[in-house]
């Protein structure tokens, strides 16, 4: 090796690094020293990185974990597999590489586990590309904001909390509340509309048969040669669970960076925080607030940064989540819901009392908010649905007195009818999403009054009969609003239809 | 292997084995087989600046010059003399996209007179 001159450093120290031989057969090992509850010990392997994947040789073939605790002479690793095969003594290898899964188009369709094995049944999954599991959030500048629609055919959001592709809305209520059945709707939508919009269902801890029922479904409703569905049980080791999201967003970050637009469905973060808190514990690592580590909140930042809607240069695709937590009794003031909440662009509160009383998808109008939906909303909704949120709130602060009904003046009775019809009018049953027109022309027909000699409790009929009605006579006109970017004001041509055809229908009703 | 030596040791000892701007081959090879072995390539262009670092503080000045064609002898010399160090080593880069004027970077100082500079100060300015 000749003498380099200090202006020649970086060349000189290049080319002698070109000569040396990089020792491709040497690996450095370590050894497994204690093992249990689905984390192992290992002592030596200095050089391992963080969340890098160790392979662990035991009598049975390799299993695979990963480093999270890097300590002075011990790695403290979290088992991808069975940790019966592992013992103490078995030699561990680094693999170079941190945890990735396979990710692109060949995906849809399938039931896979975190790793992106198939789950399913079918043949093996095969993809060209491969996605890192964990991976920085795009930058400030690679975003755009949110401002397309993200329609969930559910009428009291898309009207009162629309949703924009590249929005993180929570989904937050107790349990048997109907949380689920808003996202399944919500991707049945994305099939029915035609939006093109891919799925991604990640299910953590769910119980299996829950699983298995919703993977019928979306294939009764055709739904699933757009869905992609990463399934954990309550069975599976923690490792899975803490998994799943990460892998389930890789998958949807493929799709978000060629030029598409995914929905990914987080079900739900609790149980993930739940795993997160296990496996942290069981690395011995200080327990705070409700037990959960310190680093819990940047568990699900870092998750739900990774949705986003990209720039026109990087191909304008978005990533939009819908993360779900179940509260205790109501409690939105625990330590995982008011992370999430502070993290997610708002929320969809769900209530029991709602729930129970018939109101249903119950959806709270007080608690709930899209912060930034707005600017999303299709043209059409947004104006019929301008005071809805208003005159419902102003309505559930009213109906205590609705009871005193001939004691009331005229305004506020005027006003507790409406409230009861509109509530009445976003009842809605479950798998039946509705199409922007369809909305729109519902909304109309009660808030302009036209349906104010239907009878509460015939609304629905009503809202069905305007519905074929238009369908029938009007499909063109429909198409039209379908397209969202027509304004529908009362005295324009559209409004006009939309009237007449609603006194039409409300006069059969009449009771 | 016992722990990972800083980059300023390293540094300090690639520093000391230079003399009159020349640093051993065998020095250069023990540092690359080091990284290599510590599996830290990546860190290469940290070690080099730190090793410029270590040898400005003995005085022994590493300066990048920019400029749109090749210095004449005179230029040079004015440039040696204006960073007044004791010893001084010129990495000449011709990139003509600078247009005209000079750039010149020592580890611890920059100075840019280039017309490509000034032109972009222009453009900030009136943004």
């Amino acid at each position: 090796m000749p003498d380099i001159a200090v202006t020649e450093l970086s060349k000189g120290l290049r080319d002698a690094i070109a000569q040396l031989d990089n020792g491709d057969n040497l690996v450095s090992t370590g050894v497994v020293t204690r093992v249990g509850d689905g984390v192992a010990w290992v002592h030596g392997l200095r050089d391992a990185g963080y969340a890098e994947v160790l392979e662990i040789e035991t009598k049975n073939g390799v299993v695979e974990a990963f480093a999270l605790n890097l300590m002075e002479d011990e790695i403290g690793a979290v088992l991808l597999g069975d940790d019966k095969d592992v013992v103490a003594g078995d030699a561990v290898k680094l693999k170079g590489a941190v945890l990735e899964v396979p990710v692109g188009p060949e995906l849809l369709g399938r039931v896979v586990n975190p790793l992106g094995q198939a789950l399913d049944g079918g043949p093996a999954i095969k993809t060209k590309e491969t996605g890192r599991v964990e991976q920085p959030a795009v930058g400030v500048m690679g975003r755009k904001s949110v401002h397309e629609p993200l329609m969930t055919g559910i009428m009291s959001i898309d009207a009162m909390f629309p949703i924009g592709r590249g929005q993180r809305e929570l989904i937050i209520g107790d349990r048997q509340t109907g949380k689920t059945a808003i996202a399944l709707d919500t991707m049945i939508n994305q099939a029915k509309q035609k939006t093109g919009v891919v799925n991604i269902y990640v299910a953590v801890g769910q119980k299996l048969s829950k699983v298995a029922r919703l993977v019928e479904r979306l294939k009764q409703e055709g739904v699933m040669d757009q869905t992609i569905v990463v399934a954990t049980g309550p069975s599976d080791p923690a490792s899975m669970l803490y998994l799943a999201p990460y892998s389930g967003t890789a998958m949807g970050e493929w799709f978000r960076d060629n030029s598409k637009h995914a929905l990914i469905i987080y079900d739900d973060l609790t149980k993930h925080a739940v795993a997160y808190r296990q496996m942290s514990l069981l690395l011995r690592r200080p327990p705070g607030r409700e037990a959960f580590p310190g680093d819990v909140f940047y568990l699900h930042s870092r998750l739900l940064e990774r949705s986003a809607k990209l720039n026109d240069d990087l191909g304008a695709g978005s990533l939009t989540a819908l993360p779900i937590i179940e509260t205790q009794a109501g409690d939105i003031s625990a330590y995982i819901p008011t992370n999430v909440i502070s993290i997610t662009d708002g929320q969809i509160f769900m209530e029991t009392d709602l729930f129970h009383q018939g109101i249903r998808p119950a959806i709270s109008a007080g608690l709930s908010v899209s912060r930034v939906g707005g600017a999303a909303q299709t043209k059409s909704v947004k104006s019929v649905a301008g005071g809805l949120k208003l005159g419902l709130s102003q309505f559930r602060e009213l109906a205590a007195f609705a009871q005193f009904g001939s004691d009331l003046d005229d305004a506020t009775k005027k006003l507790i009818e409406r409230g009861q019809r509109l509530t009445e009018l976003l009842k809605q049953s479950q798998y039946a999403p509705l199409s922007i027109a369809e909305q729109v022309a519902s909304i109309f027909a009660v808030n302009e009054g036209h349906f104010d000699r239907v009878p509460r409790e015939k609304i629905k009929d009503a809202q069905a009969a305007l519905l074929a009605k238009l369908a029938k006579d009007h499909g063109k006109d429909m198409d039209t609003l379908n397209q969202g970017s027509e304004k529908v004001e009362a005295d324009g041509p559209l409004g006009k239809l939309l009237a007449k055809t609603a006194e039409a229908v409300a006069k059969g009703f009449e009771g | 292997m016992q722990g990972n030596l800083s980059r300023r040791k390293i540094a300090l000892y690639v520093a000391d084995s230079a003399a009159s701007g020349v640093v051993p081959g065998r020095v250069l090879a023990e540092v690359a087989a080091y990284l290599l072995e510590s599996r830290r390539l990546r860190e290469l262009p940290l070690v080099v600046r730190a090793i410029e670092e270590v040898l400005a503080d003995k005085g022994v000045v590493v300066a990048t010059v920019t400029s749109a064609r090749t210095l004449d002898e005179a230029l040079r010399t004015r440039i040696v003399e204006q960073i007044g160090a004791k010893e001084v080593h010129l990495r000449e880069v011709v990139d003509p996209t600078v247009i005209g004027g000079v750039r010149l970077q020592t580890p611890d100082v920059s100075f840019d007179a280039t017309v490509i500079h000034k032109l972009q100060a222009l453009r900030a300015a009136k943004v």
